[in-house]
């Protein structure tokens, strides 16, 4: 695997008629990520609160990263991050970092529906803002 | 332990991690993933990360997801701060008034 991180328009690899599928391939690559990663979210959760003593020891600690859920929800975390490069890769950055922020909504979705946890009106209220904000920071400049 | 010095130290760690991979990636040289991956930068840059995703599973023990996620969004002010510090990267005015934006949202979440 020794693909370059960074693959330009001019390596004459691809050429120039397939840039609407590299385009299209990006958009799969920034949804898949923010799916994965989010999914990453709920399994770390789930793992991190089996057995949830109130206890410190050593051993807790290290059973807590051998959790099944905590070790797929690493690994879907690690490929969530993969297949935000390879996007990275075909998307203007703005323009990936904006839907990414989808990923905020989604957890919060999955906290609700799968932990039953109650989402405050001031949360739900904070998360917006949030929201406004890396909206406006992501936003890509008119050139 | 408070869980929020989990989670505010697994941000710090996480943007750390960025910083420290871009210098890393962005060294003259092979652009071989292999070759990126052993430098000693990125090596350095998994670890924090590692790190980071430990402290975060930690906190997850204790607080709700929806409490603990939206402050990941720290990450939008912390790196293009440390990029504009290290790397001498712009920070518009728009980016300014997003990152006011980000951290009054984040202190909503946190008194509610």
């Amino acid at each position: 695997m020794a693909e370059p991180l960074t693959q330009t328009h001019h390596t004459g690899v691809i050429p120039h008629s397939s840039e609407t599928s590299r385009t299209d391939s990006g958009w799969g690559f920034l949804l898949g990520s923010v799916a994965l990663s989010s999914a990453a979210q709920v399994l770390l959760k789930a793992g991190a609160t089996v057995g949830n003593g109130s206890g410190g020891t050593v051993s807790q600690g290290v059973s807590l990263f051998t959790q099944p859920a905590v070790v797929v929800g690493l690994m879907l975390y690690g490929l969530g991050t993969l297949l935000w490069l390879k996007c990275l890769s075909r998307l203007d950055l703005g323009l990936a970092y904006l839907v990414s922020a989808l990923q905020y909504v989604v957890v919060f979705a999955a906290a609700r529906i799968v932990f039953g946890e109650t989402l405050s009106p001031t949360r739900c209220l904070g998360l917006a803002v949030i929201l406004v904000g890396i909206v406006i920071v992501s936003r890509p400049r008119r050139s | 332990m408070n869980p929020i010095v989990f989670i505010i130290g697994s941000v710090l760690l996480g943007a750390c991690a960025q910083l420290v991979m871009k210098s890393g990636a962005s060294r003259p040289g092979s652009k071989g993933l292999l070759s990126i991956l052993t430098r000693p930068a990125t090596v350095a840059g998994l670890t924090l990360n590692a790190l980071a995703a430990a402290l975060w599973i930690i906190s997850l023990r204790s607080v709700d997801l929806s409490y603990a996620f939206p402050w990941l969004s720290l990450n939008f002010i912390l790196v293009p701060l440390g990029a504009a510090l290290f790397y001498g990267e712009q920070i518009t005015g728009q980016k300014v008034v997003g990152m006011l934006g980000i951290t009054i949202g984040l202190a909503i979440v946190a008194v509610g």
